[in-house]
């Protein structure tokens, strides 16, 4: 009997354990998994977490108006240490408390820009890619216009139209992205319209909104999440360029490009005055990047192992 | 073992060459301008090609479309005014061999006799009368020919002025941009055709080409009718480098000789340097914050008593001009060493905010925005402190930098509600005082649009004398009054800053800038 007992209690454990082994894992787990084994991506995802959570807890660590904005002419250009960790600038701002007071700047314009870009170019693109005949032709050949101009100057000329403000800083530059977007959740969109879920869904009479939504969208987030990533550094970049010819962020608010300008007369002797903005441009861009190529690779179903 | 022996000793040779180029560096570097410097020795060389680095553009050939310094000391090298900038921006002749007063309201002005164009032509009188007739009507010249009833032809060589009272500052006045003398038939040819593209004058230099926005190339002009004063070098290349440390970088690798708007941000690295020479001169530029009186509160002047008070003067010269100037605490734009300059009318200004913020609520002004439009990388930085101080007294204001061709559109447009930039000051305040602040500016430089028939009276009366100590007081009095009016915040006169390579000959500052590029040779 104590036999049979312990033989039975063998065959339960081995059991748990062929589970525990072989037990599927929810997507998302796989992914993450799989990101987590791309040492660059981990890397890049580090560097990225601590830009924001310097931006997110900047108030905690120096004050705004006091060291950010507070002009003391008198103590300009100080190098790095006494008790300024940076430095200070042309006017005698830290330039510590305007490095991070400026990632909040470049951070939310970035993500609110590729925001209006994903939307614009997500809704034209599924149109486009879900329809095809005329409508994707109509839609396409005006995206094909934009693609042809470069990002910034299309920003520049929606901005010199309607003037310089954040907000027309997100919208141009939302926009200048938007047609990159449409092509990519087009392509996205053409490639699950034929699928069997989507014929289904067809079948028992769902809307086409609703089948866009919910079962092509759905099945096609990989790629997109993948460029939302890249070009929020894109955008990043675009915005300090913008602001390094000023027409992006006005001073006094800090941001890495208008730190760049007005550095950069100092820039022989004071170097710490453009290094400072310009590595926190490099790492954001080099975070961004690395955890975007992170994605696409656990993203990619193809390398499933 | 023999590689690392090697290693080593370059390493010393490298020590003892640094070692001996630290020993060298002791050189003084800055030079105070003396024109006593200028006379040339038989050995130089006379024929080297020149390049001149400046901040910006010229804006046209057309003598009266801007009397903005780049252009001015452009047009200077290719057309002969009846007299050109002194030292201290008074009148030394050029064109004119010879004046006179005949009376309180008549000079006579004679020419040099045949005077060669670029083209060959010879050079009249009915030349000097149409130029200065069509510099009368210009907006330019508006406020400085004011007092001038008539321009005549006396004979081949001579002209007469007219003027409606005694006029002393007639002769600087003709140092204008605006009465450059071009061949008329040119002249009506480029204003009929609307190109100035190819002028001809009768300038040291003839013009060679021009591309927008980087550079204007001349040749000597070897018939220029004054041989002993012709120009020392062969030919002078004007380059336009707007970024002050490259304008600095040109002097230091030599692709260019001579900075004529030297940035003061590189003035500690410039000063270690022994191959460069920085020249310095006292000036008579004052940096000042204009403001648009017609703007919305700005047309209020205890408002704008409220800015005088607001802005840090000491810190927009630190931050703007590296503290080399002097504050001035002026509203007319008085340098210090003009005539009758006083240096605190009324001694009513100091930098008190809270005195500000009490004008303010005396005014009833809650506060408002604004933008304060910039051209310069001086001008920037002071702008920084400006829209500081200005935030502390309720004004919020917007920083525009904006191309210096595009400024007189802002003007004109009223898009300039406050603005900094310089002003080079003349000697005789009545040379600007009217043109700064009356109603025959507008259109032209008084870029505030500022008008008041008390001042106009002023103006008239502090010219209808030749008697220095009357129009002293007179212009005294003047300054006071703008100090309660406050169109604009002085806030300091700068220093005439230029630098060259150690070799470059020929150097001259006026009160102004650099000037007469005509002498600069090895």
């Amino acid at each position: 009997m104590e036999n049979t007992n312990t033989a039975a209690k063998r065959e339960v454990i081995s059991r748990k354990e062929f589970y525990k082994k072989f037990k599927k894992k929810s997507n998302a787990a796989e992914i993450w998994s799989r990101f987590l084994k791309n040492r660059t991506a981990v890397v890049g995802l580090i560097i990225f977490g601590i830009i924001v959570l310097l931006a997110i807890f900047a108030p905690l660590l120096v004050s705004y108006e006091e060291q950010a904005i507070k002009l003391d002419v008198y103590n300009r250009l100080q190098g790095p240490g006494n008790g300024h960790l940076f430095g200070t600038d042309e006017v005698g701002r830290d330039i510590f408390a305007r490095i991070i007071y400026g990632a909040r700047i470049s951070l939310s314009v970035g993500i609110s820009s590729v925001a209006v870009a994903l939307l614009v170019g997500g809704i034209l693109g599924s149109i486009s890619g879900f329809y095809g005949g005329k409508i994707d032709d109509v839609i396409m050949r005006v995206m094909d216009v934009f693609l042809c101009l470069p990002d910034v100057l299309l920003a520049l000329a929606i901005i010199a139209t309607f003037g310089v403000s954040q907000i027309n800083l997100v919208i141009s530059i939302g926009l200048s992205f938007s047609p990159k977007f449409a092509r990519i959740v087009r392509s996205a969109i053409l490639t699950v319209r034929g699928s069997e879920y989507i014929e289904a869904a067809r079948s028992i009479g769902a809307k086409d909104g609703h089948i866009i939504l919910r079962y092509a969208l759905v099945n096609c987030m990989g790629p997109i999440i993948v460029q939302v990533t890249l070009y929020v550094a894109s955008a990043i970049l675009t915005i300090s360029g913008l602001s390094f010819l000023g027409l992006g962020i006005q001073a006094p608010t800090p941001e890495w490009g208008n730190m760049l300008a007005s550095g950069r007369a100092f820039m022989r002797d004071e170097a710490y005055l453009v290094i400072a903005p310009g590595l926190a441009i490099f790492f954001t861009i080099l975070s961004l990047n690395l955890l975007g190529d992170g994605l696409r690779d656990a993203l990619d179903p193809r390398l499933k192992q | 073992m023999k590689s690392k022996r090697l290693v080593f000793a370059k390493m010393l040779a490298a020590a003892f060459l640094a070692m001996s180029l630290i020993g060298c560096s002791s050189e003084p570097k800055q030079v105070n301008y003396d024109p006593a410097d200028l006379q040339p020795a038989e050995e130089d060389n006379f024929d080297a090609d020149i390049t001149v680095v400046q901040a910006l553009d010229m804006i046209s050939f057309d003598p009266t479309a801007s009397s903005d310094m780049s252009n001015v000391y452009t047009l200077a090298n290719v057309y002969s005014r009846l007299f050109r900038y002194s030292e201290n921006l008074g009148a030394e002749k050029e064109l004119c061999k010879d004046y006179e007063r005949v009376s309180d309201t008549e000079w006579h002005f004679t020419i040099w006799d045949n005077v060669k164009c670029h083209d060959g032509s010879i050079l009249t009188i009915d030349d000097v009368l149409y130029c200065l007739n069509r510099a009368k009507d210009s907006p330019i010249m508006a406020a400085l020919f004011q007092p001038v009833l008539e321009i005549k032809k006396v004979d081949d060589l001579t002209i007469a002025i007219t003027t409606d009272g005694p006029y002393p500052s007639l002769p600087t006045a003709l140092t204008n941009v605006a009465t450059s003398i071009v061949p008329q038939s040119y002249c009506e040819y480029a204003i009929e055709n609307d190109d100035w593209t190819h002028p001809i004058g009768s300038g040291r230099y003839s013009f060679v080409e021009r591309v927008i926005g980087d550079t204007i190339k001349f040749t000597r002009f070897e018939d220029y009718f004054d041989q002993e004063d012709r120009a020392l070098n062969k030919n002078l290349t004007i380059k336009v480098i707007p970024e002050g440390t490259s304008r600095t970088i040109a002097i230091e690798t030599g692709e260019a000789d001579f900075n004529a708007e030297f940035a003061t941000a590189d003035y500690e690295r410039v000063m270690a340097n022994p191959t460069l020479k920085l020249w310095q001169k006292n000036s008579q530029t004052v940096w000042h914050l204009g403001m648009d009186v017609t703007a919305e509160w700005l047309d209020n002047p205890l408002v704008r008593q409220a800015v005088n008070f607001a802005i840090d003067r000491a810190a927009c010269l630190e931050v703007g001009y590296e503290g080399l100037g002097t504050e001035v605490w002026n509203c007319a734009t008085f340098a210090p060493t003009v005539l009758g300059a006083v240096e605190n009318p009324l001694n009513m200004y100091s930098y008190d905010p809270e005195r500000a913020k009490e004008l303010m609520a005396e005014a009833g002004c809650p506060g408002f925005e604004t933008t304060i439009i910039v051209f310069r990388d001086e001008a920037e930085r002071m702008a920084t402190v400006v829209q500081a101080n200005l935030a502390e007294i309720g004004i919020q204001a917007k920083i525009t930098r904006i191309e210096n061709a595009v400024f007189t559109s802002y003007i004109l447009q009223h898009q300039a509600p406050m603005f900094i930039t310089s002003w080079g000051c003349y000697e005789d305040p009545d040379l600007f005082l009217g043109r700064r602040f009356t109603e025959t500016g507008f259109g032209g430089v008084n870029r505030s649009w500022y008008s008041n028939p008390i001042l106009d009276e002023m103006i008239v009366e502090g010219r209808s004398s030749f008697d220095n100590n009357e129009r002293t007081a007179v212009y005294k009095e003047i300054q006071e009054f703008m100090a309660t009016e406050a169109p604009e915040v002085d806030l300091f006169v700068s220093q005439t800053l230029a630098l060259s390579n150690a070799r470059l000959k020929g150097v001259v500052l006026n009160a102004e800038r650099a000037d007469k590029y005509y002498k600069l040779h090895y």
